[in-house]
């Protein structure tokens, strides 16, 4: 059962089929089986809760500050529906949940970054309702969580504040996609190597166009910050948290 | 300047009963992700086709389009999922690859029709709910799941504001790219970040404004919402 002819078939039809993903952040619509769907939406609840009250809270210390959330969250919706510049040719999406971490702490973003997802499922086509759970836990879970701790983490040590900034939105955005090749690799368990060489293929899949969109998504971060900044020791605008 | 949006306030569909549609909706959810049927899949997928595109009145040749979106990831998945690596010979039809067999197995080709009859059930599902429900009417049915009130409050302004900031980062992306600002890839990224801080000011530049509107309309901390 020797076809060495098929395999320069499917390497030429792998080659042509993988620069034109361009949004493999979000699960689709229907992708996951009911019991996974369920399984990340509930690990995604206790966050989501503690997000609503430390919203809640927010809001009775200042009424204003509903604006400035809902002026925040279009802002993230806005940013993911940019196209952004990528290394491999095709145009790609930056999460822009790193940003928002720095900017406004990690559980305020899960909030934001939940609604955000609604709208890309109903306004965009991206990602779904039935896997929203999924998507939740991992772009408005980790990435933020793992963004802002980094941050924070490295924030007062002797290196480079853009590095450190670059550092923490591009891994952000690199396990926000490792989440999401994991969580399909125990939906589709491998027939032959089982859910490690699962993970495996969905890691090396999407690896093409996730990594350098990562690098990308740092360098454009620091860049941001550093503008902001300029803008800040002019005394044009105040940030607390940076 | 959303199609999506644009179809949701101007389809046949518009003003019909949100609940309904709603309802519809989350059974045809439940059912494709539960029930797992390959048949029962195939006809809600056909049902809602017909919903959409002959109830709603959305032209078909939109429809395949904003249908094609997501298709990329689709694709990439279930050949993802399709092929797997063995050293043994386990599979319907493979090559050889050194030691290894690279191949497609019965378990994977019968996982993956199911699947793309799941995704493309539950996608149009969705498409219907966002195609002909407009986000006012939607906000009704939030409303009725006892959503809490600071969420839908934030849904309501985060609805209200995107609009305002695709419409900026348009306007700033033409005027760069006129600007030959997207020539290279140094160039390109250069201008993305200027536009992304662009688009941050002006939020906080919008937000002071917005909280002296705010308190000109004397605003005490609740927008008030819905019926």
């Amino acid at each position: 059962m020797k076809r060495k002819g098929y395999q320069f078939v499917w390497i030429t039809l792998l080659l042509l089929l993988t620069p034109s993903i361009s949004n493999a952040m979000h699960i689709m619509e229907g992708f996951l089986p009911a019991k996974w769907a369920i399984f990340w939406a509930v690990l995604s609840l206790p966050f989501l809760a503690l997000g609503i009250k430390k919203v809640n809270g927010i809001f009775k210390g200042d009424v204003n500050a509903k604006v400035l959330l809902g002026l925040a969250g279009g802002f993230v919706f806005v940013l993911s529906a940019l196209k952004i510049p990528s290394v491999t040719g095709s145009c790609s999406h930056p999460t822009g949940v790193g940003l928002g971490a720095i900017l406004f702490g990690p559980t305020v973003m899960t909030v934001i970054g939940t609604i955000v997802l609604l709208f890309q499922a109903i306004l965009l086509a991206h990602g779904g309702l039935t896997t929203l759970g999924a998507n939740v836990f991992s772009m408005g879970i980790i990435g933020p969580l793992v963004s802002y701790g980094i941050f924070r983490g490295l924030k007062n040590t002797s290196l480079n504040k853009s590095f450190v900034i670059f550092l923490a939105a591009a891994v952000g955005n690199l396990l926000t996609y490792c989440i999401t090749a994991a969580q399909l690799a125990l939906a589709f368990p491998d027939p032959a190597s089982g859910i490690g060489g699962s993970l495996v293929k969905f890691l090396s899949v999407f690896a093409v166009t996730q990594v350098p969109l990562a690098i990308v998504e740092g360098l454009l971060t620091a860049i941001i910050y550093n503008l902001l900044m300029e803008y800040k020791s002019k005394g044009v605008i105040s940030i607390e948290n940076i | 300047m959303l199609i999506i949006d644009k179809y949701a306030y101007t389809n046949k569909l518009a003003d019909s009963n949100p609940f309904n549609k709603f309802i519809i909706v989350v059974i045809s959810l439940g059912i494709t992700t539960i029930i797992n049927n390959i048949y029962i899949n195939l006809m809600i997928f056909a049902f809602m086709i017909f919903l959409t595109t002959i109830a709603a009145g959305i032209p078909f040749d939109k429809y395949i389009k904003i249908l094609s979106i997501p298709m990329s990831f689709l694709i990439i998945s279930i050949i993802t999922i399709l092929i797997s690596i063995s050293k043994t010979d386990i599979f319907l039809w493979e090559i050889n690859v050194f030691d290894y067999f690279v191949g497609i197995t019965r378990v994977s080709v019968d996982e993956s029709i199911l699947l793309l009859t799941r995704v493309l059930a539950s996608i149009t599902s969705t498409f219907f709910l966002g195609l002909t429900t407009p986000l006012n009417n939607l906000i009704r049915v939030f409303k009725r799941l006892h959503l809490p009130n600071s969420i839908i409050e934030l849904i309501v302004l985060i609805y209200r504001f995107i609009f305002i900031f695709l419409g900026e980062a348009r306007d700033i992306y033409l005027t760069q790219e006129m600007k030959f600002g997207y020539t290279d890839f140094k160039n390109s990224l250069k201008s993305t970040a200027l536009l992304v801080r662009s688009l941050f000011l002006k939020i906080l530049l919008d937000y002071k404004d917005m909280v002296i509107v705010l308190e000109c309309k004397l605003y005490d901390g609740e927008f008030r919402i819905g019926d």
